[in-house]
């Protein structure tokens, strides 16, 4: 193994931690409306929700790709919708990419929050309520803070899911230098035209950014075993 | 003046109960265990949305066919039989967590109650440190 003088192009590493950060925000704030609702429920729709949600763990992200790159032509309805709006198509582009990435990852932001806020029980925030807690109120002074390690979790295994996404983006984005060139389409590319040097480093990046998140997590959950204080 | 006629019905257990109970004063609920003692409670204070019927709070109508009044806005205290105390909160925030919501009710103040249940200056503690010490969380938890 020998590693190259100079460092492979940086671009595709600084792209997707970009879209990693955005994709983990958009969920948090659209993940967590829907962990609650899911842990809160009784309606007969939660297991079609449910089974919905954890689709893409299942599903070869190819095959997730090809719907999605259906649904974002501009010859389709949302596709040709969206060109309407923006002036600008999905496909082969960041938002896209953005779009595309927040599915992918969705059960990874919804189901650590789900069995966090099932946890609490109805104990506590019943305990809330009769103290004149709305129901905002009791989800933010008591719900989120107690489920803060279901937090930890899903925020850090929704971001460097997206980091290593591969097919979806392929799908989706193609291969645009700066805009829809992850990083694991950087490893792949170098591979094909046997720049194993390049290969190497970027891979050895992820690999070991992915371990020390992974390993940061795990010290902290062991440190915080009932979810700490808030 | 209290006035419930509420139904309840569950797989294995039915409440079925009518009663007027004075606003002044003690009441007090007897009955063998697993009668619903706790379930009425659970009722009226609104925790239990499958109860249907009627229930009144003077000239509040409190719920009815139409109307549920959500529990937070019922201003009733409830000390439940477990010890609710708030785990990631200290037992000081335990307490200011009820009085900060209470604060345009009439009721005793946060110092009054800290004198009254004898709290010693532990009260940075949290309630697992706090519960160590047998009895004390549920004199907490009552007036949270």
């Amino acid at each position: 193994m020998t590693f190259p003088d100079t460092l492979p192009d940086l671009g595709p590493l600084r792209l997707t931690l970009h879209l990693a950060a955005i994709t983990t925000i958009l969920l948090l704030i659209c993940g967590t409306p829907l962990a609650w609702w899911l842990s809160q429920t009784r309606s007969r729709a939660k297991p079609i929700i449910e089974a919905l949600t954890a689709l893409p763990l299942v599903l070869p992200p190819t095959v997730l790709g090809f719907y999605l790159l259906v649904l974002f032509s501009p010859n389709s309805t949302f596709g040709s919708f969206w060109v309407q709006v923006t002036g600008e198509t999905l496909t082969f582009s960041f938002t896209g990419l953005v779009i595309a990435s927040m599915l992918y990852s969705l059960p990874f932001m919804v189901q650590p929050l789900q069995s966090a806020f099932e946890g609490i029980g109805r104990a506590p925030l019943e305990a809330a309520a009769s103290l004149r807690a709305s129901p905002l109120d009791r989800f933010f002074t008591v719900a989120a803070p107690m489920a803060k390690r279901g937090f930890l979790t899903a925020t850090v295994l929704t971001f460097t899911h997206t980091l290593g996404e591969f097919g979806v983006v392929l799908m989706v984005g193609g291969n645009i230098p700066g805009k829809t060139k992850v990083i694991s389409i950087a490893i792949y590319e170098h591979v094909e035209t046997i720049n194993y040097a390049d290969a190497h480093v970027l891979a050895a990046i992820l690999l070991v950014f992915s371990f020390a998140t992974l390993l940061l997590v795990y010290t902290l959950n062991r440190r915080y075993p009932t979810g700490g204080r808030a | 003046m209290l006035s419930f006629d509420i139904t309840l019905n569950y797989k294995d257990f039915a409440l079925d109960v009518a009663q007027t109970l004075p606003s002044a004063g003690v009441t007090a609920l007897f009955g063998r265990s697993g009668s619903g003692k706790s379930t009425l409670l659970r009722v009226i204070s609104g925790l239990e949305s499958h109860a249907k019927g009627r229930i009144t709070w003077g000239d509040e109508v409190w719920q009815d066919a139409t109307h549920f009044t959500p529990p937070h806005k019922r201003g009733l205290g409830y000390v439940f039989q477990d010890t609710r105390l708030f785990p990631h909160l200290t037992v000081a925030q335990n307490l200011s967590y009820a009085d900060k919501r209470a604060r345009a009710h009439p009721g005793p103040s946060m110092s009054d109650i800290i004198t009254a249940l004898d709290l010693p200056p532990c009260c940075l503690a949290t309630p697992q440190h706090f519960r160590a010490v047998k009895g004390r969380a549920q004199r907490l938890a009552a007036p949270c």
